[in-house]
C-alpha cells in the first residue's frame, strides 16, 4: 500500500520506536513513579528523559513543565479547560480543527466564556497578524492557533502571533499537531506559553499518547485521580506536571516517543522537512497536469507551506476519489479532516477534499505511481 | 554514608533536582523517603556534602523543597 496520509498518523513507524515501545512492556514494564522499587524508579527514569528530549526539542522551560496526555486533542482541552475563567474571552483562527473549536463553542454554550475568529489571509501574513490583533480585547485571555493547516496545509506565522499575544499580555497556545517534527519550534522565540503535540503524526510515536508543553501555570485540572503524590489529601495536587497525569501513564507510548524524538534529531528537522517539501512540490507539478483537478493552496514554498495537500476531481466526490484510490492500493483521507472551519475558508463544506500527505519514508515513486492511479480516475 | 535527603515531592521534581545539583558538581542521587502528606509521594534527592548550598540551588531554579531530613 501507499500511505500517503500521514497527517492522520503517520504510517510507518521507525525501528527503533517499535523496539522501544517493546523494551516498555518487557524490561520496564512497571508503574512509573508510583512504587519504590527498582523497575518503578527505572520506568520514572525513562519517562523523565523523555520529557527532556521533548523539551530540548521544543525549547521549553524544563522538563516538568512537559505533560502526557492521551492525544493532542485531550493536550487541547487541558488549556482550553484549565486556563480558562468565567467571562474571559479567546481568540482562534479560521483554519482551526475541531479539538479547538469544539472545547471553546461548549465552553461559550455554557455561558462560560466568549471567543472571536480570526481571519486568515491566505498569502498575507501580515494581514492574518492584523486580523489577530483586531480581534484581541481587553478580556482576551488566550488565543490559540493552528501551527499548520491539517487541511491547507499553510504554515501560520506562528512567531508574529506570539510576538502580538506578548505584547498584549495574552497567553499564546500552538496547536502543532502537524508540526512538530516537521517544522522547527522553539517555545522561547516564539513566544508560545502551550503546545499542544500529537507525536504519533510527525515524531512516529505510536498512538494514543499526546503532549502538552506548559510554560505557563495552568489552574485547573480537568481530570482528578491517583498521582503517586499526596495520596493522604483528597484535593488534587497541582504540581507540574503530575498534577495534570492523573492515572497511569501510557509507558509504551511514551518509550515510543522518546525513541521518535530521538529518530527525528538523528535524521534532523531540516532533511525531514525538505525531503516531505520536496515530495509535495513534485506531486503539484504532476498533479496540476491532471484533467479535471482542483487545488486549494499555491505551489509548495519552504517555510510557507506544510506537507499536505488538497485537491478534488471535479464532477466526483472526494468520498468517491478516496475510495478508488483505496481500491488501486493509496491511502489517502477525503471529507472535511475535522477541520470544517477550514473547508467553509476555501468553499469545500459540501464535498471535502481528497488530503495527500507524506512522511521521511514515503519515496518519489509512491507519489509518481499515486499520481499515475489519480489520473486513471480522472478519465 | 552520611548526609541529608532534601525531599521534593513528585520523581519529576526529584529527577529534576538530580539534573541541577549533578551539573553543578554535586554527586546527588534519587532516593525514596517514607511518605507523609508534607513528604509528597516519597521522592528526595541525597546530597552528603554543601546542604545549604545545595538548597540554595534549587530553590534559585524553582524547585520546590517540602522538607530536609538527615541520614545517617
Amino acid at each position: 500500500m501507499i500511505y500517503l496520509d500521514n497527517a492522520a498518523t503517520s504510517g510507518n513507524k521507525p525501528k527503533a520506536v517499535i523496539e522501544a515501545v517493546l523494551r516498555a512492556l518487557t524490561e520496564f514494564s512497571a508503574n512509573p513513579g508510583r512504587s519504590g522499587h527498582k523497575r518503578s524508579l527505572a520506568a520514572a527514569e525513562k519517562v523523565y528523559d523523555c520529557r527532556s528530549k521533548l523539551c530540548d526539542l521544543f525549547d521549553a522551560g524544563g522538563p516538568q513543565n512537559v505533560i502526557f496526555t492521551n492525544n493532542c486533542t485531550s493536550a487541547l482541552n487541558m488549556v482550553i479547560k484549565g486556563v480558562l475563567n468565567k467571562n474571559d474571552h479567546v481568540v482562534i483562527s479560521s483554519l482551526e480543527h475541531n479539538s479547538v473549536v469544539r472545547p471553546v463553542e461548549t465552553l461559550r454554550r455554557r455561558g462560560l466564556i466568549t471567543y472571536d475568529v480570526a481571519e486568515v489571509i491566505l498569502g498575507d501574513d501580515e494581514a492574518t497578524v492584523r486580523s489577530f490583533e483586531k480581534c484581541i480585547t481587553s478580556k482576551t485571555c488566550l488565543v490559540i492557533c493552528t501551527h499548520s493547516s491539517n487541511v491547507l496545509g499553510l504554515v501560520m506565522p506562528i512567531k508574529k502571533i506570539g510576538q502580538l499575544c506578548k505584547s498584549r499580555n495574552v497567553l499564546f497556545c500552538v496547536d502543532a499537531a502537524q508540526s512538530a517534527g516537521v517544522l522547527p519550534i522553539s517555545m522561547k522565540e516564539m513566544n508560545i506559553d502551550y503546545l499542544c503535540v500529537a507525536p504519533h503524526k510527525g515524531l512516529y510515536a505510536p498512538t494514543g499518547i499526546g503532549v502538552l508543553v506548559a510554560n505557563k501555570p495552568i489552574a485547573h485540572t480537568i481530570i482528578e485521580g491517583g498521582t503517586g503524590s499526596m495520596s493522604e489529601i483528597m484535593i488534587q495536587p497541582t504540581d507540574m506536571p503530575e498534577g495534570f497525569e492523573s492515572g497511569t501513564l501510557n509507558l509504551p507510548g511514551i518509550f515510543g516517543v522518546s525513541a521518535g524524538v530521538s529518530f527525528v534529531n538523528k535524521i534532523g528537522l531540516q532533511k525531514i522537512y525538505e525531503h516531505e517539501l520536496s515530495l509535495m512540490k513534485f506531486a503539484y507539478e504532476k498533479i496540476t497536469k491532471i484533467k479535471g483537478i482542483q487545488l486549494y493552496t499555491p505551489y509548495p514554498e519552504k517555510y510557507l507551506s506544510a506537507p499536505v495537500m488538497s485537491f478534488n476531481l471535479r464532477h466526483k466526490t472526494s468520498f468517491d476519489v478516496a475510495a478508488s484510490l483505496d481500491e488501486m492500493g493509496v491511502a489517502v483521507r477525503a471529507g472535511l479532516h475535522c477541520a470544517p472551519f477550514a473547508h467553509k475558508r476555501i468553499g469545500t463544506l459540501e464535498n471535502g477534499t481528497v488530503r495527500i500527505s507524506p512522511s521521511y519514508f514515503t519515496k518519489k515513486e509512491e507519489i509518481q505511481a499515486f499520481i499515475s492511479k489519480l489520473a486513471i480516475i480522472a478519465r | 554514608m552520611k548526609g541529608h535527603i532534601i525531599i521534593t515531592g513528585t520523581v519529576t521534581y526529584a529527577m529534576r533536582a538530580r539534573e541541577i545539583l549533578n551539573r553543578d558538581g554535586f554527586n546527588s542521587r534519587i532516593v525514596r523517603v517514607k511518605a507523609s502528606p508534607t513528604n509528597g509521594c516519597g521522592y528526595g534527592v541525597f546530597v552528603q556534602r554543601n546542604l545549604e548550598e545545595a538548597i540554595s540551588l534549587l530553590k534559585d531554579n524553582e524547585i520546590k523543597i517540602l522538607g530536609i531530613t538527615a541520614k545517617e
